[in-house]
């Protein structure tokens, strides 16, 4: 029903700004994980994790700002930008989780020692 | 003349003189940047903290922040029956940056959500709150320099908004609650 209040448009607008907000709220969480040592949101340790956050952000205004020509004529309204929004938010949070998980689980497969030929074949 | 109109001439007659203030103007004034830096400054907050206190607490702020933000709009919006204000473009000579809103000019709605934010936020973490009345100062400023609004507008707004975050952290008994079980459903969900 709440959906139905709300116009999307025809043009590519409401995908675009559905980007943006996607990697403008992944690189904010990359940001806010390395500050605080978040682990299952962190993706890259220490100042990568902050510039990773910082590029994201900043690329994803750049390249809306870039390729949306409607910016400064009337467009998606207010409740149309909320629930953009809160809907890249839903999607962003599972993505941070799976990615930092598969980073995590393939770090750790590397720092695990290999395994030596004796180990693997012991002697009877 | 009416010191509203007076003070709106002084910014807006500006417009055109400084190429460079007009394209920053353009940047700051549009339905994009402001509410987009705001919004994430919010996420930013929910997942913010040291201690799981101080999260609690910052992640309380968003949810009332979320309140105010649905209060401050159906206020805005029941006001728009009862009183309609026409915009600067409107009724007066106006050099104008931005394009042409049909809804009522006062109280201006995005300076209500931008203040909705930064009161939000006081009540968490101070110097975040005070990067959004820089950032929502700036939206009401260069929404006066565009021609989109009255500075008694942008006022209004920023004073629905703050106002009604202040309402909803008095009546903390009725909406701690209801944020709490917010955060523990979204914790549940691994969204916090």
């Amino acid at each position: 029903m709440f959906l139905n209040l709300l116009h999307f448009g025809d043009g590519p607008q409401a995908i675009n700004y559905f980007i943006f907000c996607l990697v403008a709220i992944l690189g904010t969480i990359q940001a806010v994980a390395a500050r605080y040592a978040r682990r299952d949101l962190l993706w890259f340790d220490g100042p990568i994790g902050y510039a990773l956050g910082g590029v994201m952000i900043i690329g994803g205004f750049v390249w809306f700002f870039m390729t949306d020509q409607e910016i400064f004529i009337p467009g998606l309204a207010g409740g149309e930008l909320f629930t953009i929004f809160v809907a890249a938010f839903i999607i962003a949070v599972p993505i941070t989780r799976l990615i930092a998980f598969a980073f995590a689980f393939a770090r750790l497969r590397a720092l695990a020692p290999a395994k030596t030929a004796r180990e693997k074949e012991p002697s009877l | 003349m009416n010191p509203d109109v007076w003070l709106f001439h002084l910014l807006n007659d500006f417009v055109g003189t400084i190429p460079a203030l007009d394209w920053l103007t353009r940047f700051i004034v549009n339905d994009y940047t402001i509410p987009m830096a705001i919004s994430l400054i919010a996420v930013w907050l929910w997942f913010a903290g040291a201690t799981p206190d101080e999260q609690t607490r910052n992640q309380r702020a968003v949810i009332f922040i979320a309140l105010g933000i649905l209060f401050s709009q159906a206020l805005i919006k029941d006001l728009s029956y009862y009183y309609f204000r026409p915009r600067p473009f409107a009724t007066e000579i106006v050099k104008l940056l931005f394009y042409r809103p049909s809804v009522s000019s006062f109280p201006s709605i995005p300076i209500a959500v931008a203040f909705t934010f930064a009161a939000g936020a006081w009540h968490a973490n101070k110097r975040i709150a005070k990067l959004l009345i820089v950032l929502g100062t700036l939206y009401a400023l260069a929404r006066v320099y565009a021609g989109a609004h009255y500075p008694s507008d942008v006022i209004g707004g920023a004073l629905v908004g703050a106002g009604m975050v202040y309402i909803v952290t008095r009546l903390n008994f009725v909406f701690m609650p209801l944020a709490d079980l917010g955060i523990r459903l979204a914790r549940r969900l691994s969204m916090g």
